[in-house]
């Protein structure tokens, strides 16, 4: 059970992008940009160096920031996102290029960091968008931002720019409001202590924002306007790393992480959950407790139960199947503990499902081995009152018929010749079913036995070696893995036009490999192939595994590993 | 010609027992347990004996070891071992016990054969003399692996006669059913010995160690 929970855990972590994979490719990335844009710029104009400039700082610092923020929290999305508002100021740099096209296109990109920041702001400090509402609020900062810069370009330097300037500011300002009110709200619900950690970030964040536009009403030069507003973009994200990071709201960011590691089936082994809890709340010596109802006690995870409470020690208990166990000078919050037992009580159901399903899949599969069994077993019985009823009745028959052709005389005698000869065609066809329904060498001698005379019966060369060890095989094991045999020397004559066949039997232990290898097309595959589906069918009815290859002779390597215990 | 019939089913006995005596022979014990063939066959020293291959105690292939272990104590006891199926795997058991200088031969044939009385008679008759009678099913697979082992030399024509050989057939039966001479299949059969570089020995059968060799590549 263990290897296989072990597995399944790695199967899932796929979406933890390596965040220092992240960092190399974006920052390797940012910088190819940046030397392009430093070659294209137009370094007669100081306007233009300086623009350039101030645009790359800003950019190497939200690209800082954002992958700090990526590493601090690998799965959550906001230091991607704070990457592409980066990105975004990157691409801003070709601005400075005399090129009319690339400059407008840098200036249209740029503009996005603005409803990166919007975006921060709604989603402080955990990362999640909250609602509908937020979410349709954070698409339309982007459109707003885009369509109002493009405005901007447009009306520059026409008497409508006035106008568009002023519908720019209205909108920044309709935006950050509604931003503002999202985040308030949210702060609203919080405890006294955390709405005074979020503070900062609120001042900064909507300050920020709101200054934005505002600042081009200052008579300062378009240059400082220019390099203002670029520091007030920067501002936002510091403000989040820092305000959601560090802080009163760091230990609560942390947690809402782990909540969301724990529901996406990350940190699912106890001994992990048990590790960042402690060190979320700050107490070393936290301990999860576990109900083992034979015992009668709480255990820790080494299967010890846990000493008594006592005045130095808090307990919080989740339901009846588990504790938390902490030391109550240290972890001394009791809205994180509270989120603590959350996140175990979401844990441990997470835990139960997964188990649950385990064992139904155990079940199922069980269940169908049995029918597989069951199946086979008719089949013998099938046969063996054919050969021990109708087969003889019909050698009988044919004896009779030979009597009656010596008591008879002229036609007669012909006709009952006729009828011996009808009686073996009749005999033929049912010795081919009962060889079909379950061979008699598979019965009489066993399963090496049975898979030679089947590939007696096969139309071109093959090779058959068998290493089966000297403890025998279970007429179940037997029965399946020659069928499966069967199913697989079909397929390679049928769907693989083989002119060569190597069959392999080999039991190491408790698994019997059995392995076809043809010179035929090859490219087989589980999906795809007719015929393997059906090999696969019946290998996994009787628990086993199928894996297809390539084989040395160029066509397709088949392989059924089957239990045999 | 004295013979024990060894088979579980008392039905096919009988059957068998009717066959027999249509053809003059004498049956001088029936038995059902594959346990007892071997103690009958000493005590009772039959010229053939005719037995199933599933039989009991253990309903596997009690019969055919039975006949197997008749065949090495008693090289002069023709052994026919009879079956619902025929197998290369058992008829090359049965080949390994030929012995071409013995009196007895082996036959395998299916059950089902017994009703063609006559041609039946002419499988126990050849095994009664010494010679190897296999079934038609289990000598055409037999045959078709040896026309593609690399080493044997026959011509196509050797092939069809000697796969003939292999079922207990006489020269004159050959010659009828490839529509030759009889000359021109002794003629045949000559040839096919020097290709097994078969020597001229009257003490043994040559047909017997032509058919083993022939058929199983080498042990002859």
């Amino acid at each position: 059970m263990k290897p296989d929970h072990e597995r399944r855990y790695r199967a899932t972590n796929i979406s933890g992008t390596d965040p220092r994979l992240a960092a190399g490719v974006i920052g390797g990335f940012a910088i190819a940009t940046l030397t392009l844009s430093a070659v294209l710029a137009d370094s007669a104009s100081p306007t233009a160096v300086l623009a350039f400039v101030a645009m790359a700082v800003a950019a190497a610092a939200y690209l800082g920031i954002g992958l700090w923020v990526w590493i601090r929290r690998p799965r959550s999305r906001v230091g991607a996102l704070i990457c592409v508002g980066g990105l975004c100021l990157v691409a801003g740099t070709f601005t400075a290029t005399p090129n009319p096209v690339a400059a407008v296109l840098a200036a249209i990109t740029s503009a996005i960091v603005i409803a990166v920041d919007y975006h921060l702001i709604i989603v402080f400090p955990f990362g999640r968008v909250p609602g509908p509402r937020a979410r349709a609020l954070v698409v339309l900062g982007y459109v707003v931002v885009i369509i109002g810069q493009i405005a901007n370009l447009q009306a520059q330097g026409t008497p409508a720019s006035v106008v568009v300037s002023g519908i720019n500011t209205a909108a920044a300002v309709t935006l950050t409001g509604a931003a503002g009110v999202v985040l308030v709200r949210r702060l609203l619900r919080w405890s006294e202590p955390r709405r005074r950690a979020a503070l900062p970030f609120l001042i900064t964040s909507l300050g920020a924002t709101a200054l934005l536009t505002i600042v081009l009403l200052f008579p300062i030069g378009p240059i400082a306007q220019f390099i203002t507003q670029l520091v007030l973009l920067v501002l936002v994200p510091i403000a989040f790393a820092l305000g959601a990071l560090t802080g009163g709201l760091a230990r609560q960011t942390a947690l809402e992480d782990l909540d969301a590691d724990v529901r996406a089936g990350f940190a699912a082994d106890r001994r992990t959950l048990e590790a960042r809890l402690a060190g979320l709340l700050g107490d070393s010596s936290l301990i999860v407790g576990i109900w083992a109802p034979e015992r009668g006690a709480f255990i820790d995870d080494s299967g010890r139960p846990l000493a008594a409470a006592d005045s130095a020690r808090g307990r919080l208990e989740i339901g009846q199947e588990a504790i938390i166990d902490y030391d109550s000078e240290v972890a001394d919050d009791a809205a994180a503990l509270q989120r603590a037992a959350g996140i175990l009580e979401a844990a441990l159901e997470r835990d139960r499902l997964t188990t649950d399903l385990l064992k139904s899949r155990d079940e199922v599969r069980r269940s169908r081995a049995r029918m597989g069994a069951a199946i086979d077993e008719e089949r013998r019985r099938f046969a063996t009152t054919l050969h021990d009823g109708l087969q003889m009745q019909l050698v009988l028959l044919g004896v009779d018929a030979a009597r009656l052709r010596d008591d008879l005389d002229g036609s007669a005698a012909v006709e009952a010749d006729a009828l011996g000869r009808r009686i073996a065609d009749i005999a033929a066809d049912i010795r081919t079913i009962v060889h079909d329904a379950m061979p008699p060498a598979l019965v009489e001698r066993g399963l090496v036995s049975a898979v030679s005379d089947l590939i007696d019966r096969v139309p071109v060369p093959t090779e058959f070696v068998a290493r089966l060890g000297d403890s025998p095989l279970s007429d179940v094991v037997e029965r399946s893995a020659f069928f499966v045999i069967s199913e697989m020397l079909t397929n390679a004559l049928k769907h693989a036009q083989a002119s060569s066949i190597i069959v392999t039997l080999e039991r190491n232990d408790d698994v019997l490999r059995i392995s076809v290898a043809d010179d035929g097309v090859g490219g087989a595959t589980v999906g795809t192939g007719i015929g393997l589906r059906s090999i696969a069918d019946r290998a996994e009815t009787a628990g086993g595994v199928l894996s297809v290859g390539r084989a040395a002779a160029g066509g397709s390597h088949i392989m059924v590993e089957l239990p045999c215990v | 010609m004295r013979v024990i019939i060894a088979d579980d089913e008392l039905l096919l006995r009988q059957g068998l027992r009717w066959v027999l005596e249509r053809m003059g022979a004498e049956i001088v014990a029936e038995i059902d347990d594959a346990d007892d063939v071997v103690a009958a066959t000493t005590q009772l020293r039959p010229d053939i004996l005719i037995t199933d291959i599933r039989m009991p105690p253990t309903m596997r292939d009690d019969g055919l070891q039975a006949a197997l272990r008749v065949r090495a104590q008693h090289p002069e006891i023709g052994v026919l071992v009879l079956s619902q199926h025929v197998r290369r795997e058992y008829a090359e058991e049965l080949l390994a016990v030929t012995d071409a200088r013995a009196a007895g031969g082996v036959g395998y044939l299916l059950k089902q054969r017994v009703a063609d009385v006559d041609e039946f008679a002419d499988a126990v008759a050849a095994v009664r003399s010494g010679g190897t009678v296999l079934d038609p099913d289990v000598a055409e697979i037999m045959t078709s692996r040896a026309r593609r082992r690399s080493t044997t030399v026959l011509t196509p024509r050797q092939h069809e006669v000697i796969a003939l050989v292999s079922r207990g057939y006489s020269n004159a039966r050959i010659a009828a059913a490839l529509s030759l001479t009889e000359r021109a299949v002794v003629k045949h059969i000559g040839r096919i010995y020097d290709a097994l570089s078969l020597p001229e020995d009257l003490e043994i059968n040559r047909r017997v160690v032509a058919v083993t060799r022939y058929l199983t590549d080498g042990a002859g």
